[in-house]
This record gives structure tokens, C-alpha cells and sequence, in this order.
């Protein structure tokens, strides 16, 4: 069972994708694990046959605890013929450390794909499903994509109304698990920038015009691209710091803070987020929103995000200072951009303003090097059109 | 398409976006975001759904109008009757 983030402890394996004998090859989709933070699609990291499946459906196992056996074929000629069976290679390591990091250095930037022979369903249905011994598979889903809802498992009377799709009480601890950690060991430090969103919204406002509904950006798409962008020139707030030392992330996969309604918060990362183009970065941002809700997060975006953006959107409070996510080192935070007055040229005219501000790892980084990050964030975004 | 139809339209698609929200006691007149709780994202995914199933097109300008129930309803109407 490997680990989606430092407040893992366990997870339930709420279905199998394959049986003995499949073929698997890296990165490929095998589980679906029921975690605090909602059905991850669990990606392997290896390729090879399955050999044996040693957790079955429905079981919870720590974190560690190894899952099922691949056989990756990696036994010379020589020593494959003296030795019986060959032995095989656990999913998840008793001690994960070498899984961890395979799982770690061998990012998923493959799309998923639907209707892989995945049954599709949302986290509470598979809950449902799981209480009630029902296979999944057997079951006809009612939602758009005809993916199985909570309605779909429960006659409409039993349904019990309101219920958030995900295991909230488990989400809440595990949440406070790492928060407390983070407030107990991280030496945060804050800093604040206004920055003037009007050219940007107006840029946008162009683009949107005449494009259909589908193929509009939001603001956030453009924001989450420029802080991706900007971290591009500070390798110091990008990264992990373990075991008493601080290490770069080579890449930038950009955590985004999605809220749970009901409760809750879920911080997917976007793979290579820098590298990505704005029409990208939104159709990225759509999926994830969409994931949360519905189940099919996997594995890599829950466990390999370098840095996070908490982006309050449109209808939330004007600041936010967050709490570094461990063992990153840094959270940038966008409050909710208003039309304020704003000088220029020694004259008073409106603007949309949006606080950023920054809350970073005093053991990594100091305040003028969140400052510089902060200043270049706003000049990337005084620039929307080369995003 | 009957004002009915639309309506029953409208249900099913917000239905699909936050399908734990209990239409029946939604306020027609509150701010439907914040009545439901979605997002941007999901907006501009509701956006898309209703100008497929409606065979109309909603601008972006008008998004600003539409922030309630009742007044995304009639909008909806309108359009559809144009």
C-alpha cells in the first residue's frame, strides 16, 4: 500500500483492475484505493505480470503493507534456471522506501483513460457498495457518464440526504495530522503583494468573447499558469525538505487546493505545471474539479506535488495565508480579486486587485528571496499575453 | 420547448454537478453558487451542459446575469424561445 502524502496512514482497496496473470506496464491504473481523501486510482510502477494478489477487495491495510506481487521478469538466464519459481517484486515494499521512490521519480503525465474497464462510480457509491457487499460491476450507473452515484445504490427514502461524497471525520484527521506537524516543525514566514489583475481580466475578456462556452479560460487558469511560471526562477521554494536537508524538485507539479463541499479539502498536483499552456492548464483544472467529485484521482497527482496553490477563486475571503503542505516548503495563497481603486500615473482609476501572498520555509528560503517571487509573479502577470 | 421541460433540464444537470444537493430546497432566488456551493469550474461546466442539451449558446457577458435559480431559469426560456 504505497503512500499519497505524508497524512496517509492506511487505505482500503476498494477494487482490483486486474487479476493473476495480466500484463501490466508502468503507470498503468491496477486499483482503486478508498482513501481520507476519496477513491485514488492506484498507478503501478513497474511492468510485469501480476503474480499474486495477496489484499483482496474491501480490505484495509497500513501503509507499507505489500498488495500484490508482480513479476517483472528481472532474473538473468543463468539464475532463472537453477532457481525455481522466480520471486517476485511486492507493489508496495514492506519498507516502501524504494517503491516511494520509484513512485516519486516516475511521474504519470498519461491523461487516464476512460472506460479503461474501469467501473466508474463516485467515492460514496463505492462506500455504499462496499457496506453492502455489492459488486460495483453489476450495477448500472445513473450519472452523465454513466458513472454510479450514491442514488444508485440505495432506494431513494434510505438515501441519507446531504451526505458528503467522501469519508469527511477521516479527511478532518488527517488534515489535522499534517497541519499539526507542519505549524509544530515549519518556521513559516509571510509576505504580501497587491497585484493589479485589470490588464489580465481584460486580456481574458478578449480571448472569451467570441468562443464558445467550452473553450473559454477563467481567471484561475490564467493565475494557477503565472504562479507555475514564476516558480520557475525560484528552484527555493520548490521542493522537499526531509530529513534534516533541503532538495529541489526538478520539475514543478503544482499542488492546487480544491475545497470538499461538506467539508474538507483535497490538494491535487498538476504535473508539469509550468510547461503547460494556458487552453492546458484550464482543461487540467476542469478534469481535477471534476475528479474530486467524482472519483479517479490517481495515485502520482496525490503524492508528487512540489509546492501548492490555495487560489480562493471568485466568491472567497480577500487573503489567504496558508499552511505549508509537509515536507514542502512553501503555499502561495490568491485571495478573491476585487475592483478597487488603484494608483497609476499619479491618477486614481479602478482596478481588480488580488492579494498574493506567500508563506515559505524559513529554513530554506528568507524574505527576499519570497519577495523576488512574489515581485516576478506580478510582472508575469502585467504580461497575460504571453502565458 | 415547454418552460417545464427546461426547468426539468436545468434539475438534471445541476443534479449531475452536485448531485448530494437537495433541489427541492433550493432557493430560487438566492445566489445559486453559493446555494450549492459550486465553483467557477463547475459554472462553466454547467454552462456547457445546458447550451448542449438546450442547443443554445450562452455568451460570456451574460454569465453575470444568471446568478440565481430563477433568474438562470427564465433566462434559459427566453433563449430557447428566441
Amino acid at each position: 500500500m504505497p503512500s499519497f502524502g505524508a497524512d496517509m496512514q492506511d487505505g482500503t482497496l476498494s477494487q482490483w483492475l486486474v487479476s493473476t496473470g495480466d500484463r501490466v506496464a508502468r503507470n498503468d491504473v491496477i486499483a482503486i484505493i478508498e482513501t481520507q481523501k476519496g477513491a485514488i486510482d492506484l498507478e503501478v510502477f513497474t511492468s510485469g505480470i501480476v503474480s499474486k494478489l495477496l489484499v483482496a477487495a474491501g480490505e484495509r491495510v497500513a501503509v507499507g503493507t505489500p498488495i500484490a506481487l508482480i513479476d517483472d521478469g528481472v532474473i538473468t538466464d543463468s539464475v532463472a534456471t537453477e532457481e525455481p519459481p522466480r520471486p517476485a517484486v511486492p507493489v508496495a515494499q514492506p519498507i516502501p522506501e524504494s517503491a516511494t521512490q520509484a513512485c516519486l521519480t516516475r511521474p504519470s503525465i498519461v491523461p487516464p483513460a476512460p472506460g479503461q474497464g474501469r467501473v466508474r462510480a463516485t467515492p460514496l457509491a463505492r462506500r455504499l457498495a462496499a457496506e453492502q457487499a455489492v459488486d460495483l460491476s453489476a450495477i448500472k450507473g445513473s450519472g452523465p457518464a454513466g458513472e454510479i452515484l450514491a442514488r444508485d445504490m440505495l432506494p431513494a427514502a434510505t438515501a441519507p440526504a446531504g451526505t458528503p461524497p467522501m469519508d469527511i471525520p477521516a479527511m478532518r484527521h488527517a488534515i489535522s495530522a499534517a497541519m499539526s506537524r507542519s505549524k509544530r516543525e515549519i518556521p513559516h514566514y509571510y509576505l504580501e503583494q497587491t497585484i493589479n489583475l485589470q490588464r489580465a481580466a481584460n486580456w481574458l475578456a478578449e480571448y472569451n468573447q467570441d468562443k464558445a462556452p467550452e473553450d473559454r479560460l477563467v481567471l484561475n487558469a490564467l493565475l494557477h499558469l503565472a504562479v507555475a511560471r514564476a516558480l520557475q526562477k525560484s528552484p527555493e521554494l520548490n521542493g522537499f525538505y526531509q530529513q534534516g536537508q533541503f532538495v529541489a524538485a526538478e520539475e514543478i507539479h503544482l499542488g492546487t487546493a480544491i475545497a470538499i463541499r461538506g467539508g474538507g479539502l483535497i490538494t491535487p498536483a498538476i504535473i508539469n505545471a509550468d510547461q503547460l499552456d494556458l487552453d492546458e492548464m484550464m482543461k487540467q483544472l476542469l478534469d481535477l474539479s471534476y475528479r474530486v467529485r467524482n472519483g479517479g484521482l490517481r495515485s502520482s497527482e496525490m503524492s508528487l506535488g512540489s509546492v501548492t496553490l490555495s487560489s480562493m477563486g471568485d466568491r472567497g475571503a480577500e487573503k489567504v495565508f496558508g499552511v505549508i503542505y509537509p515536507p514542502q516548503v512553501a503555499i502561495i495563497g490568491l485571495g478573491t480579486p476585487e475592483l478597487r481603486p488603484w494608483v497609476n500615473d499619479g491618477k486614481i482609476e479602478p482596478g481588480l486587485l488580488v492579494s498574493a501572498t506567500l508563506a515559505a520555509d524559513h529554513r530554506v528560503s528568507d524574505g527576499r528571496q519570497g519577495a523576488r517571487f512574489l515581485n516576478h509573479l506580478n510582472k508575469i502577470l502585467q504580461k497575460p499575453e504571453r502565458l | 420547448m415547454k418552460a417545464q421541460e427546461i426547468r426539468e433540464i436545468l434539475k438534471q444537470e445541476l443534479g449531475a454537478i452536485a448531485p448530494e444537493v437537495d433541489l427541492d430546497t433550493l432557493d430560487g432566488e438566492e445566489d445559486l453558487r453559493d446555494e450549492m456551493d459550486i465553483d467557477s469550474m463547475d459554472f462553466l461546466r454547467l454552462t456547457v451542459a445546458l447550451g448542449k442539451r438546450l442547443n443554445t449558446q450562452i455568451p460570456d457577458e451574460d454569465q453575470g446575469r444568471i446568478t440565481t435559480f430563477d433568474s438562470l431559469l427564465s433566462y434559459l426560456i427566453k433563449r430557447s424561445g428566441e
